[in-house]
């Protein structure tokens, strides 16, 4: 297909460019400029970014229908078999369409750590850009790139400017990822040069193309149960997946609330996001065998993260446990072969991104006004910053998945999805929504009301400015995607199908019609 | 005059140090010297790439190819660079006499070129020998201080023992063959076998393998910086050249013992070097233990040898890379002052001199194999598949692991420089020869890393031409 215009590169350039001008004044002195300048050329540039990606999806929907299916393409490194590929369908779109958003909200929030200053936005900026690239990316050696990179950002951003045991935090979160993706890494290349001896490819070289890869057809079983692992732990830790979660509590405690909420809205939906594009159309088989321990662990972690968040006396620590609880939905959703379920598992992610960002930014404008985190040292609150209560509401509610949010659309299609697959683990996640409205509704009621605890706010006042701007828009996404969810589903919906389903166990009974 | 064409580099640059000895008190001037080694340098580059193929017949005891002429440029590109980087931090360090460091450096240099373009064992033992005396002698140059000295003798003593090892192993050739060339023989007895693993030995020693390490840590942290960045460097070139040659042309790589012995090499150095690394709060013997897993990786190449070459042309590739890494990095450390060493001395760099943290940050996560200097990176995406390739699975996931435990100390040196409080807010100054220097690696660990394929096409061709 033909290089759209403006370029798929541009959605990562724009940002990365962006950053470094904004790190301009750090190298010569000479350069000096107000903070606020700096501040509206990274929203500036993200806002350039959002419209962009936009231009992009509505020149491709004018040109081809509804159907997003834009590539670009170029030779990188030929003697290794590696290229420059980007594309954008309906999959990447959703999660890019996210990125974009949660990217300009972060900036645009106006609470950012003391010290931070154009070093904050060139990170955030960085972090967007690498992120898009993930989200882009079809060749596996550049997604391994993208994958690795994204991590620095929000890395240095923690280090910089986190909680006091920041740099303990980091190295662990680092560690991590590192150990994680190391064997994926062997199992990229291990895939590039099967297709070669396989003389899969034309010029007798290494491929590492997913839509090459894939259509060859090339594993064995126990080469895709091997492979698959690498890859699933990879992506297990970044999600994370229960029992690899490890490095999250800590990293959401120490993490500045923007950092937090770009972590949380982001990082963990390339794990769910490369499960769908690179995994199930590499691993089909392993896939299928995989499926009912994936729909154990989503389970299961519904629960947990539920159940261990109603045991926090924290706020940041509740929000970590609640992501946990409400990834395993997504886990649940692209366990196994169900057209709806996956499509319900992208626009769960959507919704989640959206909703927990907007949840750590509107907790970190409590806990900064309050200058405590913990429960006991919180309430009352609904009196004296009516604004951010009502906004709390809004976004707990959406968190407990209430119809006319989004993220109701997402669990329930989940839900329905998965039932016909995995009936047992599907009622043990129900179980989860349940415990999920508990602990929110009496983490809302303990912070809000009852007696005000703190009578000498630090910070004081309730959020305002652009900050409202922020947020309203934020629930307006939440709410439209709640009540219209169908032009987005639309372009999933497709998209996973070509993408995910493997053609030979295609269950078309649980085929959805929402493709106009 | 003919027959001493190919010759020109090495005798350009042994006839022209000798300047430095004669004319000592005249040119102690700190500009004039560095100029004179770097023209000198630079003239011994140009012969090495111009006049070479000139050579109107191979000559005795030098073997000229696309492979010994890649190794000798990039060790000149490694002593230039070097020397420019350190050379405005040599008056804090109390070098004696500027010429004589320099006369050292070029007489090193050249010894490595001899061993680069060795064809016999006996030349490559003459180069082996003039490089690491003169080495010996540079360890000490900062005759101030105590570990200096101490660098020196320890480095004297281990690398006699070492040179022994070499030497008997020659003699064992010598013995079998009949003969002192670089060159295929037929047979494989236990003679044979006991010549590789003493010469394995001795060039091990020099490219610094575990388990013949133990002298990195101390000479990488006593010698006076500047020194540490030139042979951190130029001795692995060399020395890898040596041990390719050697292997390939010598020994007929892939035999299976050779590669038993090789492989062992190579998981040793990694795993040994990344967990002694990793206890370190002295940042020079950290990048000492990390240039023993560098070296490991290094090795790969050469263990999972197929049928085709092709895979050596990784490791040339990494070496490529790394080189710039490590120049890189101790660079920023000469600039540092003569005894910054431990981490804490790096503490809050960024706040002192943006530069000098955003070149080191950049060498750092090279060598971790992270973007955006993706030189590293790429050099493991290269080796890794060939290790695959050639269906060695263990040692690619024992690789895979160490470069991500690896990770948990290469983390500890940004981490200082970027996100911890500075001790003084004084500033760093940067001399424009060092900034020229570090903007270089930078530059090159980037670029290798983004466009790597005309570097990729050169590694393989030098590869193709390894065995003769």
């Amino acid at each position: 297909m033909t290089i759209p215009w403006p370029p798929l590169s541009s959605l990562i350039v724009v940002p990365a460019l962006g950053a470094l001008v904004c790190l301009a004044p750090w190298f010569s002195s000479k350069i000096d400029t107000k903070a606020r300048f700096v501040r509206l050329w990274a929203l500036g540039v993200s806002m350039l970014t959002l419209v962009i990606l936009a231009a992009i999806a509505r020149a491709a929907t004018m040109s081809h229908g509804a159907v997003l299916g834009l590539e670009e393409a170029h030779q990188w490194i030929p003697s290794l078999g590696i290229t420059y590929h980007l594309e954008l369908d309906g999959l990447s779109f959703a999660f890019c369409l996210l990125t974009a958003i949660i990217s300009l909200a972060v900036i645009a929030w106006s609470a950012k750590p003391a010290s931070a200053g154009a070093g904050w936005y060139a990170l955030l900026l960085l972090g967007e850009a690498t992120v898009m690239g993930a989200f882009l990316a079809t060749d596996l050696v550049l997604f391994y790139i993208f994958f690795e990179a994204m991590l620095l950002p929000v890395l240095g951003a923690m280090a910089l400017w986190g909680g006091a045991q920041r740099l303990n935090a980091s190295l662990k979160f680092l560690i991590y990822t590192m150990a994680g993706s190391a064997l994926m890494f062997l199992a990229i290349l291990y895939l590039g040069w099967t297709a070669r001896a396989m003389g899969h490819t034309l010029d007798g070289n290494f491929a590492f193309e997913i839509t090459t890869l894939a259509s060859m057809k090339m594993l064995n079983p126990t080469e895709e149960l091997v492979l698959g692992l690498a890859f699933l732990l990879a992506f297990a830790i970044k999600i994370p997946m229960v029992p690899f979660h490890g490095w999250l509590p800590d990293t959401y405690r120490e993490a500045p609330h923007g950092v937090a909420a770009f972590t949380a809205a982001l990082l963990g939906k390339v794990g769910i996001y490369a499960i769908l594009r690179f995994m199930w159309p590499l691993f089909p088989t392993f896939m299928v065998q995989a499926g009912p321990y994936l729909a154990a662990a989503g389970a299961v972690a519904v629960v947990f993260g539920a159940l261990v968040a109603m045991a926090q006396k924290d706020l940041r620590s509740l929000l970590a446990y609640s992501s946990i609880s409400h990834l395993g939905f997504c886990v649940l959703g692209i366990a196994g072969v169900s057209t709806m379920a996956m499509t319900g598992a992208v626009f769960q992610a959507v919704s989640h991104g959206l909703i927990t960002a907007a949840l750590f930014l509107t907790v970190g404008a409590v806990i900064d006004r309050q200058g405590s985190r913990d429960f006991d040292r919180l309430g009352g609150l609904a009196r004296s910053i009516p604004l951010t209560a009502f906004f709390l509401m809004v976004f707990s509610v959406a968190a407990v998945a209430l119809p006319l949010t989004s993220s109701f659309v997402g669990e329930f299609l989940i839900i329905v999805g998965s039932w016909k697959l995995f009936p047992a683990w599907t009622t043990v996640a129900l179980l989860g929504v349940v415990l999920g409205a508990v602990y929110t509704l009496t983490a809302y009621l303990r912070t809000m009301f009852g007696p005000l605890h703190d009578t000498d706010p630090r910070t004081g006042g309730d959020i305002r400015g652009f900050d409202v701007v922020v947020l309203a828009g934020l629930a307006a996404a939440i709410i439209a995607l709640g009540i219209f969810p169908a032009d987005l589903l639309g372009m999933i919906s497709p998209a996973v199908e070509v993408n995910a389903v493997p053609s030979v166990v295609a269950d078309s009974s649980v085929a959805l019609g929402f493709s106009r | 005059m003919n027959a001493l064409v190919p010759f020109a580099p090495v005798l350009a640059l042994s006839i022209g140090s000798l300047g430095y000895l004669v004319s000592g008190q005249f040119l102690e001037r700190a500009r004039l010297t560095s100029l004179f080694a770097l023209s000198l340098i630079a003239a011994a580059a140009y012969l090495i790439v111009g006049l070479m193929p000139m050579a109107p017949t191979l000559p005795h005891g030098f073997i000229i190819n696309d492979f010994s002429k890649f190794f000798a440029v990039l060790a000149c590109l490694g002593a230039f660079v070097s020397i420019i980087g350190t050379a405005s931090s040599l008056a804090e360090e109390k070098i004696g006499m500027l010429s004589e460091y320099y006369f050292l450096m070029l007489t090193s240099l050249c010894g490595a070129l001899v061993m680069i373009f060795a064809s016999d064992f006996l030349t490559l033992f003459i180069g082996i020998e003039v490089a690491s005396l003169a080495l010996y002698c540079l360890c000490g140059a900062r005759v101030t201080k105590e570990s200096s000295s101490e660098a020196a003798l320890k480095y004297f003593l281990l690398g006699c023992v070492s040179s022994a090892f070499m030497l008997f192993g020659i003699a064992l050739w010598y013995g079998v063959t009949g003969g002192l060339a670089i060159a295929p023989i037929n047979t494989a007895g236990p003679l044979v076998i006991l010549s590789f693993v003493l010469m394995m030995v001795g060039l091990a020693f020099k490219i610094g393998l575990a388990p013949f390490h133990l002298w990195v840590p101390d000479v990488y942290q006593g010698a006076p910086t500047s020194v540490t960045t030139y042979m951190s460097c130029v001795v692995k070139v060399a020395a890898f050249a040596a041990l390719f040659k050697i292997a390939l042309n010598a020994f007929l790589l892939p035999t299976e013992w050779a590669v038993g012995i090789l492989w062992f090499l190579s998981v040793l150095a990694m795993t040994v070097g990344n967990l002694a690394a990793l206890q370190q709060r002295s940042v020079k013997r950290m990048l000492a233990y990390s240039s023993v897993a560098q070296a490991g990786y290094m090795l790969i190449g050469l263990v999972v040898l197929g049928d085709t070459t092709s895979v050596l042309a990784s490791s040339v590739f990494y070496l490529t890379g790394y080189c710039a890494m490590t120049i890189g990095a101790f660079t920023v450390l000469s600039v540092l002052g003569p005894d910054a060493d431990s981490v804490d001395d790096l503490k809050g760099l960024v706040k002192r001199s943006p530069f000098l943290a955003t070149s080191m940050t950049l060498f750092f996560l090279a060598l971790a194999g992270l973007p955006p200097s993706m030189a590293g990176l790429m050099g493991k995406v290269y080796l890794f598949t060939g290790a695959l390739s050639s269906e060695f699975y263990g040692l690619a996931i024992i690789a895979v692991l160490n470069s991500a435990l690896a990770c948990a100390y290469y983390f500890r040196v940004p981490a200082a420089m970027l996100f911890q409080a500075p001790p003084t807010s004084e500033p760093v100054k940067v001399s424009v020869l060092s900034t020229f220097a570090l903007t270089f690696c930078a530059a090159t660990v980037i670029g290798i890393g983004i466009y790597p394929e005309p570097l990729v096409e050169l590694c393989e061709a030098v590869a193709a031409v390894a065995a003769r």
